[in-house]
């Protein structure tokens, strides 16, 4: 085995396009930064044009390729769109992150049923839409990786959390799905099913007094949260040719959270 | 890039070929020292020899995971030589096709204790005398896709897998407190020396686990050292607890069309 030639090839092509959906703010935007900063061309799709501008202003003011473009994975035919527009642009789409999400908590019984809808509309449906829009491309490119950010709240269930954790469940097994149903011609689909992390969305929580800091750490094996790099590395992994027999997988990245029967 | 590994003293066990020894090339390349615990002492030696040649650290210390006392040799003997321990790699394994019903007593036992007896005893050691004292370790158990779910005439196997799945979670969880973090990889089907064996004696049909791999190919050694060597890596610095599959899509496949195991047909 020549080892030094290893090595080089573990360096990315350096003209990859990498879309992020939800990529404006939290994990999104900081995987974004990982395959940035690994020279990958990356695209911010994002529902909110403030927030995703201002990403990829970012991003390119620390020197990586970034742009935004406008996209609610709610309606199939903006993620068919910008589909299409990348592959005029670019002649191939490599990676695509669906990560858009939404927190609704409530209740069962209370739970607004447009905040149900919502939450399938967003983190089931659309990555589904998403994922037959790009797929597709990819089929016949005869290549690609799709990563689906699902959760340990898709696997293991909070009060409260019924409209967040059952489209992540769903999640799983889509990833599933289509990883087995595309896998032997060339189009990866993996998954990552983060435990609690660090970002905006938790942040506010906790502000907001919805959620609780110490009882995360204290159900968290390894006593802290995770971060938003950590989230990004397993991403990195996950899209590169080290990780070209994983398949359909969920790699949970939690911590110790799913694998802990607290008591 | 830099290496993934720098300054880190690694233990693999089973080491000397198959998935042991891509997974020290893997972890020789990335700048770790390699330890290769190996219970045929030749093929440990000749392993280390060949890890050398490419320009790696690495070194064969005899090991039978069987025997606590030769788990807690090997770590002491690591200690002092290396001064630390920051991974261990439970790979050391062997498989017996066996119709349970005719299932020999040595053939059970044997596999339940190298691959999990064993890989609890070597943990055990290592925790101990290294990475609780240090609170610091990361440790990568190699499971199996037979550990999750049911195979005809694989029970020990099968049973030895999924027990080392659990023990995983449990000394995740009970030792994170320690910033040691365990994970495991559960390979598909792997060509190494023994599948390719298990071929030769007819006993099974790689064909068809290519045919039942929704991925259309067998595993790499290769594939399996990358997921290990990520998990072992800092890069994975959230992850404990995990099973990573790395089996080409084999355990989420319902798979209608079966066309039975190789030995039945």
């Amino acid at each position: 085995m020549d080892y030094a030639k290893v090595r080089r090839e573990k360096k990315m092509v350096e003209d990859r396009v990498v879309v992020i959906t939800g990529g404006g703010r939290g994990l999104g935007l900081g995987m974004a930064r990982r395959f940035g900063q690994d020279g990958a061309h990356v695209v911010i799709a994002e529902l909110d044009p403030d927030t995703g501008s201002q990403a990829a202003a970012l991003l390119c003011s620390e020197g990586i390729s970034a742009v935004f473009d406008p996209l609610d994975v709610r309606l199939p035919d903006q993620s068919i769109a910008l589909v299409d527009k990348l592959v005029k642009a670019h002649g191939h789409i490599d990676v695509w992150v669906n990560n858009a999400g939404i927190a609704h908590k409530a209740p069962a019984e209370s739970l607004s049923l447009v905040a149900w809808d919502e939450s399938i509309a967003v983190m089931l449906s659309g990555v589904f839409y998403c994922s037959q829009a790009v797929g597709s491309q990819m089929l016949k490119q005869g290549s690609g990786v799709i990563i689906n950010i699902a959760s340990a709240g898709g696997i293991k269930y909070i009060e409260g959390r019924v409209a967040y954790s059952v489209p992540k469940a769903g999640v799983i097994m889509l990833t599933q799905a289509l990883g087995i149903e595309w896998g032997k011609r060339g189009v990866r689909v993996v998954g990552i099913a983060p435990g609690v992390v660090m970002t905006e969305m938790v942040q506010k929580g906790i502000e907001e007094g919805t959620a609780n800091l110490d009882a995360y750490i204290r159900r968290t094996p390894l006593r802290r949260l995770g971060t938003i790099q950590e989230i990004a590395e397993a991403a990195f992994f996950l899209a590169s040719d080290q990780a070209s027999y994983i398949v359909g997988e969920v790699m949970r990245v939690d911590g110790g959270w799913v694998a802990y029967q607290l008591f | 890039m830099s290496a993934l590994l720098e300054n880190r003293v690694a233990i693999i066990t089973g080491a000397g070929r198959g998935i042991g020894f891509g997974i020290a090339e893997v972890f020789g390349r990335e700048a770790a020292t390699v330890v290769i615990g190996e219970l045929v002492e030749d093929r440990g030696e000749e392993a280390a020899e060949k890890l050398r040649a490419a320009g790696f650290r690495a070194d064969a210390i005899p090991l039978d995971v069987t025997h606590v006392e030769s788990c807690n040799q090997l770590t002491r003997r690591v200690l002092a030589e290396y001064g630390r321990i920051d991974i261990l790699v439970n790979n050391a394994g062997l498989f017996f096709l066996d119709k349970s019903e005719d299932t020999p007593e040595d053939h059970w036992r044997i596999q339940m204790d190298v691959m999990l007896n064993g890989a609890f005893f070597m943990t055990q050691a290592v925790a101990r005398e290294a990475m609780i004292p240090q609170h610091q370790g990361a440790i990568v158990n190699i499971a199996s896709i037979g550990g999750m779910g049911g195979w005809p005439m694989r029970t020990a196997y099968d049973a030895a897998k999924a027990g080392l799945i659990v023990l995983t979670e449990g000394l995740a969880t009970e030792w994170a407190q320690y910033n040691i973090r365990i994970n495991s990889v559960s390979p598909g089907v792997c060509r190494t020396e023994m599948t390719e064996s298990l071929t030769r004696q007819g006993l099974v049909s790689l064909e068809k686990y290519v045919n039942r791999t929704p991925l259309g190919r067998l595993a790499e050694v290769s594939d399996i050292a990358e997921a290990v060597l990520f998990l072992a890596s800092d890069r994975a610095s959230f992850v404990t607890g995990e099973n990573l599959r790395v089996d080409g899509g084999w355990v989420p496949y319902g798979n209608l069309y079966a066309l039975g195991f190789p030995e039945e047909s």
